[in-house]
């Protein structure tokens, strides 16, 4: 087939002719081609013709070309940027070498790109160069960088990301290492996070963030942290600092909270006008906790509305007293609506065993 | 005879790239017993011997056996009835509508991979019955397959009970003979398809199948692996005329292979069209 013709065929203002001179470049591996195709996706407006052009590049060996696909990059056209990366992505390792090579591209648009590129590519050799993009001067690709090395738990960015914390002022870039150290970081990571920023003025943007850390991460010195936020003053953050309790609390086995803060998780717990989730989540810290009489709260609680706190709790009582819990549930089955009535039977059958 | 794996491998990557047509591995048992059959007939002894006669001795009549042989036809009249509702309630009625305030009087539909006929014949049927004034209009429609013995199968029209099973009986009334040997079509119904002999993926084959109103390719493509699917989707994309509707099997999705398409909802049935 002529190349004269193809390239005519490109330009042919009928679709199909357009589908088939790609379709045609595509499977003749015309080589000589290959720039005219490429170029041929900035202008093309019919979304079959871009897709196969895609396709096709994606399975073509391209790699003297790799430069005018990192061209796409500095398109205004979001597609076309994409592209790219789909198109790098596709070719792994192979890709590497080439997009590393251009990572001090003036422009932090594109440098951005040339990170998702290369984590498109799955290949461990981008591992290196993710590291040296946390010394990017530009906050977009330097926390394009700490979110990605977090996604793929690099501990040895941990230090980096720790410092990079430390040093910047940037809300967004700190908040993308605070993500990534939930993924990476350590007891000793949350200590350093909490010096820098200050346990008692803690700026509230941080604080979700920050509450969400201490419960992956932190030690059980780090409750009282937590506990200074369980108050009336903070409801907007009682599912991050419930949940980091309990986590907390089961990692480290505590057994024993003071006692303003016990009360406070109950009184919030026998709320009926509070938020389920956070109701349960309180249970099950307490749980975990040596309080007197909790299995008259497991009683009072088995006659919850919220079914998941009452059964939760029926679940709890059978811990200690597997015999009363078995006496209450059977009396309640005789009582319940169908679907509770169900939920109820399966407790007691694996409680019977 | 035993095929090993490196033959198996061999062979069925021959036929892909002829075909597009993949055989995984769990294939094994079934074409070791269909390859081993052809070779006895023809009296080869091994398959490397075979290979060696398709690749280079064969003038395509050998390779045209072997796919008959591979090929699954399993098919009857009004399978998959949710998406022939589809076609007849809504996107025929939209398409003859449309046609006739261009003054156009001839619709065209391709069942693309239509084995021994039943689909083909199936839309015969639904057209005589849903189209008003149906003397007004040129029904044509082109049934292609790549096995041959199939084809001719299509053509002599003569089916077994099982093909009828699904059948309303006041459409076999109307539209079938009772003859000798099952079940056969009126003429008024077999007058309308035109059986053809076509290779999905032959390229220029593909691209002299234009101005189509409606393709039916279903349950041909699970055969395919992606590239070679996206392959031919794109050409029943180009085959259609804009406003077109493309109709694929029940686990099949034309969103997944192409976003060419546009969809549309009738119910609880999404169909894709040319927009």
């Amino acid at each position: 087939m002529d190349k004269n013709e193809l390239l005519n065929s490109l330009k042919n203002p009928d679709e199909a002719e357009r589908i088939y001179a790609v379709e045609d470049v595509i499977a003749l591996k015309a080589e000589e081609l290959y720039p005219s195709l490429i170029s041929h996706l900035y202008n093309e407006e019919s979304r079959l013709v871009r897709e196969l052009i895609v396709e096709g590049l994606k399975v073509l060996e391209i790699y003297d070309h790799f430069g005018k696909i990192a061209k796409y990059f500095e398109s205004t056209d979001a597609y076309i940027r994409n592209c790219a990366i789909e198109i790098f992505g596709s070719k792994g390792e192979e890709a590497v070498a080439f997009l590393t090579s251009i990572m001090d591209h003036e422009n932090k648009e594109v440098r951005k790109l040339i990170l998702d590129s290369l984590v498109a590519t799955s290949s461990k050799y981008s591992i290196p160069a993710l590291r040296a993009a946390l010394k990017d001067k530009a906050p977009n690709v330097m926390l394009t960088a700490v979110e990605y090395l977090g996604k793929i738990y690099d501990e040895e960015s941990l230090q980096d990301v720790m410092d990079i914390f430390e040093k910047t002022n940037e809300p967004m870039v700190r908040s993308a290492c605070l993500e990534t150290l939930c993924i990476m970081g350590d007891v000793a990571s949350v200590d350093r996070i909490l010096a820098i920023l200050g346990m008692g003025n803690m700026d509230s943007f941080y604080k979700p963030s920050v509450i969400r850390l201490v419960g992956e991460k932190g030690g059980a010195r780090h409750l009282e942290f937590l506990l200074s936020f369980l108050n009336n003053k903070n409801t907007m953050y009682f599912r991050e600092i419930s949940n980091g309790l309990l986590k907390i609390v089961s990692r480290e086995k505590i057994s024993q909270l003071d006692e303003v803060h016990t009360k406070f998780m109950l009184n919030n717990l026998k709320n009926l006008n509070g938020y389920a989730e956070e109701r349960l989540t309180f249970l099950y810290i307490i749980s975990k906790l040596d309080i007197s009489s909790k299995d008259s709260l497991y009683e009072e609680l088995a006659s919850d509305e919220n079914e998941d706190i009452a059964l939760t709790a029926l679940e709890h009582l059978a811990e200690n007293n597997r015999d009363r819990a078995i006496k209450l549930i059977e009396k309640k089955i005789k009582m319940a609506d169908d679907d509770h009535q169900a939920n109820l039977t399966a407790l007691l059958d694996s409680l019977k065993g | 005879m035993h095929i090993s794996s490196d033959d198996f491998n061999d062979l069925t990557g021959f036929i892909y790239k002829k075909s597009g047509i993949k055989f995984e591995s769990k294939k094994m048992y079934f074409i070791n017993k269909r390859v081993s059959k052809r070779l006895d007939e023809i009296g080869i002894d091994s398959v490397r011997d075979y290979l060696r006669f398709l690749k280079f001795k064969d003038d395509g009549t050998e390779f045209q056996e072997l796919m008959n042989l591979m090929t699954v036809n399993e098919t009857y009249f009004f399978r998959e009835f949710h998406t022939l509702e589809s076609f007849a309630e809504h996107c025929l009625q939209e398409i003859a509508e449309n046609k006739i305030g261009n003054d156009e009087k001839t619709i065209r539909i391709w069942s693309a991979g239509c084995s021994t006929g039943e689909e083909p014949y199936t839309l015969a049927i639904i057209i005589r019955e849903m189209l008003d004034n149906i003397k007004n209009w040129k029904i044509e429609i082109i049934a292609t397959d790549i096995d041959e013995i199939v084809l001719e199968k299509g053509r002599k029209a003569i089916y077994d009970d099982r093909s009828i099973k699904d059948v309303p009986d006041e459409y076999y009334n109307k539209y079938f003979d009772t003859v000798s040997g099952g079940h056969m079509p009126k003429q008024m119904i077999r007058d309308i398809v035109t059986f053809e002999h076509l290779n999905l993926m032959d390229r220029m084959s593909m691209r002299k199948k234009r101005y189509f109103d409606f393709v039916f390719c279903r349950n041909v493509l699970i055969y395919f692996d992606e590239i070679s699917r996206k392959q031919v989707v794109d050409h029943f994309y180009i085959s259609l005329n804009k406003g077109g509707y493309i109709f694929l099997g029940h686990s099949e999705s034309v969103g997944r292979i192409t976003t060419a398409f546009q969809m549309k909802r009738f119910g609880s049935n999404v169909v894709y069209f040319k927009g």
